[in-house]
């Protein structure tokens, strides 16, 4: 670099500057943007739900714009119509029994982890998240396998001589089993977040000042935990009132919930009263949240505790309550892991029924699935809408993110971050119903495209909570360097802020893709004639078992565990080599 | 304020500047010429501005009021890409996903530099900040003091006509923030490169600056060169922000020229003044310890020809810096500060004599706000 040569430079940069090049203003750039996504979300989420609210207002379930009528008949059929009244009332009373054991099983599980090293909780976290990451479809055909007449529990109860067999499926009971495992992970992770941070020498102090343990416990550490049980329980028992598929697959014929209800009606195009109930249960839904959400903070859909606060600092010691604790947490894996681990034996056997301990072994279930062509067109049609969606919501979930954290502190950026969670909120049988209406008059039903745009209202708001972390996660100071380096917002955008995500944008990839992938209740009302894998499971499970399932079942799951693996593995190597980074 | 004549050419120019943060002031009329291959600090207390200032100059951030000129051509509204101004920030900003040697190549790609001169001149700024064979190292990878050293080889490498600091090197300790210093005032000096450097760090400013521009509550107080700014500061924020100093509050008694005459505890102060006083005006001055001398009584010397004397008094405390030695006395019902060497034997309990160079006291304006 000699000094001529800057000078020219220089100079050529002088004659550069203030003839600035004309471009549209960034507010244009993020309203052109925001336009086709606020259109989709219109279209497929606000009408569908409109279209119910007005079919319950009328008196022929007909949502008719021309005349709306106000007619609350609809509404007053769930107090007066037997059928219905009783309908509702079974499903609060299931809901109220899974949030009961729920809460019960997950109380000690989560103070035992509030209490562990942190390297332990951990580890026992993540086991107890993995079902998260299989698709509920195939964590209830394993119930059926251990909860069958022939199934694992009973067949353990006649090896023991134990008696029976007992009648544990297809009934209220195998309801509430189905929900309390899928409800777990959930509250263990609410209540999880709020005893990390309670300071355990609290109750030690209480000690100190002539209180006995269970004073202690009662007077001071009770209150402290109070706000995120209260908020857990409210947030677990409105998620029970929106099952469909546990009543469907473990249910018998007396189980029908409000969800069963609704989808049975509308199959016979009876939307009036139908609809009435989606509406109460989208009003008793959001309320239950904004409560839990008042309590608790925003941290309950953030999901994960963000670390380990102070309550792991004074050690457990070894005691018979101590005990306890271990004994539930053993429970609740046992529930978690068992049905998981249950499908594999099971597609090898040779019967054509189901039956525990399997007979014989038999590779011949994989291959009448791989040359099925029932099957075959199932996995093309799930990863071609899979891969669809998961490409529409990352791309949706970025520009959303993007604009959110550019929006100044306040009310509007709540109320609109808000609407972003919104999808998570309403309960999935409703929006079925309404995407299925809207999507019948656009014509939409039955294509790929209209199950992408469906599955992406559910799966953006996932991809917007792993982007949002990961955007706020990258220095502003950066973007501004590069800026005053000369490069352009948009260059500044994909040379800088892109490679900073990049994993993160994987991740949300990945998980809109499963979202899609293991997707049944919009689906189902999608897909008369090509079924995608998730619903052609769930019509073979509805009428009767066969090992085709297992076999379908384990590859499954062992896509899911492959896919979370590499990302592992891939978001793995980039955080070790940023930590690398950090320390240096 | 005018740091050098208006006919020499001005790299940076700031006229009347204002900024508001949701209707509170950050900046209020701030106007500054930097000449070029100056390196001129901006110096004053936290939330006093300077952050503000700074990101005005470099268009991250649009004056509510004002214009920014670079080179006599308003940029007031010319976006940051395209001010040709090298950026060193605070934390670096260094990207975590290029080698070192890619950071510093990065603005060269976006001005379509061919292949070759990039290389080279990549080369030669790795040379000149010292780090010749990191080049393939992640940021990560080095030393506090090497990724500020990198984040300037970047902000440089495309030959900028400004270059601003904000506080770069107020990360690391102090040893390495002289060493740095130095190091980059050398490399402003072999690029030719106008530098404006934040940091409320006096000493730092003292040591590298060309002039020193004082801010205070989004003001500028007083701008000039180190000495022109201790010896003679504008007003009380200023004198009080440079160093130590004493200050005698008094009335005016009169003035002759360019001498006040000050009353201060029954006595008559004169000082150096170069604006208009009225009489009965409340006013103040600074003397600077090392102009203070206490002379323990009955000793004549060591002191100036043109000693003034103020009063005698005790030394009520002696602080040992070395070759020097602080003392603090009591005179006149005032606690003044001076300065001695550590070997004249004045000892705490002595009785001395207090006084100072004729020319030591400075009048100071009333600092507003
Ligand atoms: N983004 C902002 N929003 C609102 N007020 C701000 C913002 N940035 C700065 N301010 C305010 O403007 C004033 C000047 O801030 P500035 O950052 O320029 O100070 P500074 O001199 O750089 O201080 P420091 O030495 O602490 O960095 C402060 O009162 C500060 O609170
Ligand atoms: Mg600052």
């Amino acid at each position: 670099m000699n000094s001529t040569e800057i000078q020219l430079a220089r100079t050529e940069a002088r004659a550069r500057r203030g003839k600035s090049i004309p471009r549209p203003p960034l507010v244009l750039t993020r309203v052109l943007l925001a336009v086709p996504i606020f259109v989709l979300v219109a279209i497929f989420l606000a009408w569908p739900l409109l279209n119910v609210l007005l079919r319950s207002l009328s008196p022929t379930g007909v949502a008719s714009y021309g005349s709306p009528s106000f007619d609350l008949g609809n509404y007053g059929a769930i107090f007066s119509d037997t059928v219905l009244r009783n309908i509702v009332i079974h499903t609060f009373v299931v809901a109220a029994w899974a949030t009961a054991i729920t809460t019960l099983l997950a109380f000690p599980v989560a103070y035992l982890l509030s209490r562990l090293s942190r390297r332990l909780a951990t580890v026992i976290l993540a086991l107890i998240m993995i079902p998260f990451w299989i698709s509920i479809l195939i964590r209830l055909f394993a119930f059926t396998q251990l909860l069958g007449r022939e199934g694992v529990v009973n067949s353990a109860a006649e090896a023991l001589h134990l008696g029976g067999p007992y009648s544990l499926l297809f009934n209220t009971t195998a309801v509430v089993i189905g929900m309390v495992a899928y409800l777990l992970p959930y509250m263990i992770l609410i209540l999880y977040g709020g005893m990390s941070g309670i300071d355990p020498t609290l109750t030690t102090a209480a000690k100190t000042l002539g209180a006995s343990g269970r004073q202690a416990f009662r007077t001071i550490y009770m209150p402290l935990v109070r706000p995120a049980l209260i908020a857990g329980v409210l947030l677990i028992f409105v998620l029970s009132l929106g099952f469909f598929l546990t009543p469907a697959i473990l249910g018998g014929a007396t189980d029908t919930t409000i969800p069963i209800y609704i989808q049975q009606q509308v199959e016979v195009f009876q939307w009036g009263k139908a609809s009435a109930t989606g509406i109460l249960l989208l009003a008793i839904t959001v309320v239950g949240f904004a409560f839990a959400l008042r309590l608790n903070g925003t941290g309950l859909l953030g999901g994960r505790p963000t670390g380990k606060g102070m309550a792991g600092r004074e050690p457990l010691r070894f005691s018979p309550s101590t005990a306890l604790l271990w004994v539930a947490t053993g429970l609740v894996l046992v529930v978690l892991l068992l049905p998981l681990v249950v499908i594999v034996p099971t597609s090898f056997e040779t019967t054509q029924s189901l039956t525990w301990p399997p007979r014989g072994f038999t590779m011949h279930w994989y291959g009448d699935v791989l040359s099925d062509e029932i099957w075959t067109t199932a996995i093309l049609k799930s990863f071609l809408v899979a891969l669809g969606t998961a490409i529409l919501s990352t791309a949706i979930a970025l520009v959303l993110a993007r604009t959110i954290a550019a929006m100044r502190q306040g009310l509007v950026r709540a109320v609109v971050e808000g609407l972003v969670f919104a999808p998570l909120v309403v309960p999935v049988i409703l929006l079925a119903v309404g995407i299925y209406d809207v999507e019948t008059r656009l014509n939409l039903i039955g294509t790929n495209g209209g199950l992408i745009f469906a599955h992406t209202m559910i799966a953006f708001p996932l991809a917007y909570i792993v982007l949002s972390g990961a955007l706020a996660n990258v220095d502003p100071a950066l973007e501004q360097a590069a800026w005053t380096l000369g490069a352009s917002r948009a260059r500044t955008f994909w040379t800088v802020v892109i490679p900073n995500i990049l994993s993160s944008l994987f991740g949300a990839l990945v998980i809109s893709f499963v979202t899609s992938w293991d997707e049944v209740v919009i689906a189902l009302f999608q897909t008369s004639i090509q079924k995608t894998l998730p619903v052609t499971i769930f019509s073979d499970l509805k009428s009767g078992v066969q090992p085709s399932v297992a076999a379908i079942a384990t590859l499954l799951v062992a896509v899911v565990v492959l896919a979370v693996a590499v990302g592992f593995v891939i978001s793995g190597r980039r955080h070790r080599g940023a930590r690398a980074t950090a320390a240096a | 304020m005018e740091l050098a004549q208006a006919s020499s050419p001005a790299a940076l120019e700031a006229r009347g500047i204002r900024h508001e943060f949701a209707g509170a002031s950050a900046l209020d009329d701030v106007s500054l010429r930097v000449p070029r291959g100056q390196f001129c600090t901006l110096l004053g207390p936290s939330g006093s501005g300077k952050t503000t200032l700074l990101r005005i100059f470099a268009g991250l951030l649009s004056p509510t009021a004002g214009q920014v000129l670079i080179d006599d051509t308003d940029v007031t509204d010319t976006p940051v890409q395209e001010r040709g101004i090298g950026f060193v920030f605070q934390s670096y900003a260094l990207f975590p996903h290029l080698s070192v040697a890619q950071n510093i190549e990065y603005p060269l790609r976006l001005r379509r530099v061919d292949k070759a001169r990039r290389r080279r001149q990549v080369a030669d700024m790795l040379k000149l900040i010292g780090l010749e064979g990191y080049g393939d190292r992640r940021p990560g990878e080095l030393s506090g003091g090497q990724q500020q050293r990198v984040a300037v080889g970047r902000a440089l490498v495309f030959e900028p006509e400004v270059l601003l600091l904000d506080e770069p090197l107020g990360a690391l300790d102090r040893r390495l923030r002289q060493q740095l210093g130095v190091q980059l005032r050398r490399i402003q000096k072999e690029t030719g490169t106008t530098a404006i450097y934040v940091t409320h760090d006096q000493e730092e400013a003292f040591l590298l600056s060309d002039v020193v521009v004082v801010m205070n509550e989004g003001r500028v107080r007083q701008a000039g060169t180190q000495a022109e700014l201790y010896a003679n500061p504008a007003d009380l924020f200023v004198a009080g922000f440079l160093g130590d100093t004493n200050l005698l509050h008094g009335k005016v008694k009169g003035q002759a020229r360019d001498l006040v005459t000050l009353e201060v505890c029954g006595t008559s102060v004169d000082c150096r003044s170069l604006s208009t006083f009225s009489a009965g005006a409340e006013a103040a001055c600074s003397i600077r310890p090392e102009d203070v001398y206490a002379l323990p009584v009955g000793s004549d010397g060591p002191r100036p020809d043109d000693w003034v004397p103020f009063g005698s008094g005790t030394v009520e405390e002696s602080m040992f810096l070395g070759s020097r030695a602080r003392l603090s006395l009591q005179v006149r019902g005032k606690r003044l500060l001076a300065e001695t060497k550590s070997d004249a034997g004045v000892e705490v309990g002595t009785a001395v004599t207090v006084g100072w160079r004729r020319d030591a006291p400075v009048l100071l304006a009333h600092s507003h706000g």
